[in-house]
């Protein structure tokens, strides 16, 4: 009787000790198709900094792809730390929440709050939730320097031709917004996390050499170009292989053009993982060049990515004056017209990284043509890159795959009768042979 | 060999079975006599450890058959199994099925469910899982009770029979003058929880009177 | 404990369950209402997902496993036929374990022709393999804990249908006390009990140790309990 209750006891102890050992030990199997469930040990890190409510909202339709996902992601964020809590909306059924988080109701994505700051990220990967939850974290948001001092794009400016609106953009997602004069004095303040130069129009004298060495100096930079300007920024770009080749894209695919304007061409596509681009809708150009990648040779630690290309049937020609393409004179497309390098290194014992974003246009981020498609989201993500925090680069970006089904009328009623009255019809056949059996016993 | 000593038993304050004392030895069938409520029942279940005594202890050597006051096996289950799925729980041979089948009268019963069978015969599945792995003591509440008057006879043939050839304990509890006197070697008369007299039974007229009066007696005191 | 113990009352449980009218019923009613709400989530979210048919299999389970547990030890109480096995003597762990793994195999057979559903998906799209396995891994165990939870409260009681309501009501505060963790700030307490959170985790196609670890140390320490409670009240 005694010995019995020892042994019970034995067991209840046994039991606690399998549920401590389990929870101590927390190894995962991640058996989804993308990984897409296992959290990295950078994430870990950020979120056990976490010591105040998170609160993530996160907006895709119903229908959507990598919903289910998304939730079973943040799900393992709230199992790592309670502060961080999340819920998951349709879009189109809470306008009022999508509006008060400042989350744009075409592209969705995802809030993280944190008392009265708000960060966002227009996907649910991982990267996307840590990023912001770091973002939230710093106590200080990033400082994104509008270069002054060379007939730049003036972000105070309100006129169409502006950047007023970028400046605002950028600071509803969490930047400060400063201004640097190159000119006055080539020197870029130590408080710039990234510096946007827009549209230069005078030559950059001393100032380009100031560029080049903050650059190589882990400087973070986005440059957009334009063929009106004269002044040669290639220079500074060389050393990431990037290099603006002058001329203006006339784009022959009349369903890549707004409004039958050759030389305001469309990207609908972009054909790399950069998440400078993911899941951007089309952008749209008003008079572009060619920012080109230089593919020979080897820096090691430099990745160049192709961002933006036009279409097989665009060209990038030499005269603006001419719109037809001419065989040496001309480039034949398709035309990239926006790329990024990143040049990273570890060195003594800590991680060097420059980035640059060249863009062959000014136009599309000015007050006249941000609002348009996908521009705006494209500044911000490009922004996004520049000034993401080291740690969090090696983050996975993986999104769920779609995987739509059809469930045409006829499916759907095959299904339900299929499985809610067959099976359960069976169930109950199964029940009454019992039953018969029985009793002829 | 079972022994009961000093058991005593309360149901909330009120005492059901007091200071109650016997043995049955091996060869021995001891019947426990006494009117409805007087606390057989119980004091046998304080013998089989299905009841904490309030106050004594009751021992019972090696294996026990039990047969309970109101038997019931499972509807379901049909008599065969029942008795193979009782010879697992004691640990014994299932070859002993047949056997405690034949004993009982339910041989030709073996594949009928418990549920479709019978008052008495489900009487005699229950006498028959007592005999499974022929025990060294028997505990037998009320064993004939709903037998029609030739199991009786048959039954208390066997119980005979379970002291006579087999040397077990035997304890039959029974509210009936004539089964005592018909198998018992010895009576335990109980009555208020009491027990009022332990004797040999003599003819059934006299044990009758005596066991009336010591009844009345004890309740009056 | 004698392994041979356990199969005879596995064995026999089983006999007296599926004689009953209540597995094929609830088998039934269970299928019929998880086949409706999981074909209605497929149709409203147009993805070959099947994450969502464990979250609701497990919340229909916390309904259907106490009735299929109700009677395991409340019933052989009533009757007395548990006096009898008592005095056989059989100790409780077998008489336990028995009860609980006929419990759980039924659990598991009512859970098996929900397979049906991830043919339908995989009829209608590409779905990702590892839910699928994660989730049932996770429906299985949590299955087991569930049985664990309705064998004890079976054995609380002589009446069934305390039994059954107890069972549902202890097991409710179970599956949300994830909830109840955020408004009443006991923090990682009463969230780790909770059961939906655990399902969840493997609903999203992982199987985490820590999950695997919980639901089979509640089955232990449920099983154990309950051994203490029938042994408690045998002699009373
Ligand atoms: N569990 C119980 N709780 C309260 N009283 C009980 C209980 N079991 C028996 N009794 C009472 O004890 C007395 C003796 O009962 P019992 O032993 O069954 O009598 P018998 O078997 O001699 O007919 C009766 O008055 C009965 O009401
Ligand atoms: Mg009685």
């Amino acid at each position: 009787m005694r010995s019995r209750l020892v042994a019970v006891l034995l067991v209840l102890v046994a039991g606690v000790a399998i549920d401590v050992v389990g929870s101590r030990t927390r190894r995962l199997y991640d058996l989804t198709a993308q990984h897409s469930v296992s959290l990295t040990h950078e994430t870990k890190s950020v979120v056990r900094q976490v010591h105040h409510k998170v609160k993530v909202t996160v907006f895709l339709r119903r229908d959507e792809p990598g919903r289910v996902e998304a939730a079973t992601l943040l799900a393992r964020y709230h199992r790592l730390n309670r502060h961080i809590t999340f819920k998951v909306l349709d879009p189109s059924e809470s306008p009022g929440e999508l509006h008060r988080l400042g989350v744009d109701p075409l592209a969705g994505g995802m809030a993280a709050v944190a008392g009265d700051r708000v960060e966002r990220a227009a996907s649910v990967a991982e990267q996307d939730v840590t990023g912001a939850i770091v973002r939230l974290l710093r106590h200080k948001s990033p400082t994104v320097c509008f270069a002054t001092g060379h007939g730049e794009a003036d972000p105070n400016a309100t006129l169409p031709e502006g950047v007023a609106q970028l400046a605002d953009l950028l600071r509803q997602n969490g930047y400060h917004v400063a201004t640097t004069d190159l000119l006055a004095r080539p020197v870029v303040p130590a408080a710039c996390d990234a510096l946007l130069m827009a549209r230069p129009t005078a030559p950059l004298g001393p100032a380009a050499a100031e560029l080049s060495r903050w650059l190589a100096a882990d400087g973070r930079a986005l440059f957009l170009l334009d063929p009106e300007s004269t002044v040669d920024v290639n220079p500074v770009l060389a050393p990431y292989k990037l290099r603006v080749e002058r001329g203006i894209v006339f784009e022959k695919d009349p369903g890549s053009v707004l409004s039958g304007d050759p030389t305001a061409p469309i990207v609908h596509t972009y054909s790399t993982a950069n998440p400078l681009v993911r899941r951007l809708a089309p952008t749209y150009f008003p008079g572009v060049e060619e920012v080109d990648v230089d593919e020979s040779g080897h820096v090691p630690g430099l990745t160049v990515s192709r961002l933006a290309d036009t279409s097989n049937a665009s060209f990038l020609s030499r005269d603006p004056q001419r719109g037809d393409f001419q065989l040496g004179r001309d480039l034949p497309g398709p035309v990239t017209v926006g790329a990024a390098a990143d040049l990273s290194a570890f060195r003594g014992g800590t991680v060097h990284r420059t980035r640059v974003v060249a863009w062959g246009d000014a136009d599309f981020a000015t007050n006249a043509y941000l609002g348009q498609a996908g521009n705006s989201r494209l500044l911000v993500q490009a922004l996004d890159w520049l000034t993401i925090d080291e740690d969090l680069v090696t983050l996975s970006a993986n999104l769920a795959a779609d995987r739509p089904i059809s469930l045409t009328t006829a499916r759907h009623r095959e299904s339900l009768l299929l499985s809610a009255a067959l099976v359960p019809a069976l169930w109950l056949l199964a029940g009454a042979a019992v039953w018969l059996a029985r009793r002829r016993r | 060999m079972i022994s009961a000593t000093a058991l005593t038993r309360r149901f909330g304050g009120r005492e059901v079975v007091r200071d109650v004392s016997f043995s049955v030895a091996p060869g021995e069938v001891v019947g426990f006599l006494g009117p409805n409520g007087a606390g057989k029942t119980t004091t046998m279940r304080m013998l089989l450890g299905l009841l904490r005594p309030s106050g004594g202890e009751g021992r019972i050597d090696g294996r026990v058959g039990y047969l309970p006051e109101a038997f019931t096996a499972y509807d379901a289950v049909s008599v065969r199994s029942y008795l193979r799925f009782m010879c697992r729980m004691k640990g014994v041979s299932i070859g002993d099925v047949d056997r405690a089948m034949e004993l009982a009268g339910v041989g030709k019963l073996g594949r009928r469910p418990f549920g479709r069978l019978s008052k008495g015969q489900r009487q005699r599945v229950g006498l028959a899982q007592a005999l499974l792995g022929r025990p060294g003591a028997y505990v037998l509440d009320e064993a004939t009770i709903g037998l029609d008057p030739r199991q009786v006879v048959d039954a208390r043939g066997l119980i005979r029979s379970l002291a006579d050839d087999d040397r077990a304990a035997v304890l039959v509890s029974t509210h009936l003058l004539a089964e005592a006197s018909a198998v018992c070697d010895r009576v335990v008369v109980i009555a208020a929880g009491r027990v009022v007299a332990e004797e040999r039974p003599g003819a059934a007229g006299d044990l009758e009177a005596r066991f009336l009066r010591l009844v009345g007696e004890a309740e009056l005191t | 404990m004698s392994f041979a113990r356990v199969r005879a009352v596995a064995g026999k449980e089983l006999t007296v369950l599926w004689s009953s009218p209540v597995p094929y019923v609830v088998g039934a009613l269970f299928q019929a209402v998880l086949a409706a709400l999981f074909v209605d989530q497929l149709h409203a979210r147009e993805q070959a997902v099947v994450q969502p048919l464990f979250p609701l299999a497990g919340f229909l389970l916390l309904l259907t496993v106490p009735i299929i547990t109700m009677r395991s030890f409340a019933e052989e109480a009533r009757t007395g036929t548990l006096d009898l096995l008592q005095a056989a003597p059989v100790p409780p762990s077998p008489l336990v374990a028995g009860k609980w793994l006929a419990g759980w195999l039924t659990t598991l057979a009512m859970l098996l022709p929900t397979g049906v559903l991830v043919v339908i998906v995989r009829w209608l799209g590409h779905p990702d393999r590892g839910p699928v396995i994660a989730g049932y891994v996770g429906l299985a165990l949590l299955a087991a804990t569930l049985t664990g939870v309705g064998v004890l409260a079976s054995s609380l009681t002589s009446s069934q249908p305390v039994a059954a309501m107890v069972a549902v009501f202890g097991l409710l505060l179970l599956w949300f006390s994830n909830i109840g963790s955020g408004t009443l700030n006991a923090g990682d307490v009463l969230a780790h009990f909770s059961l939906s959170e655990r399902l969840r985790s493997f609903a999203g196609g992982a199987i985490d140790t820590s999950d695997v670890g919980f639901l089979v140390a509640a089955v232990v320490v449920t099983l154990a309990v309950t051994a203490l409670v029938v042994d408690s009240r045998r002699l009373r």
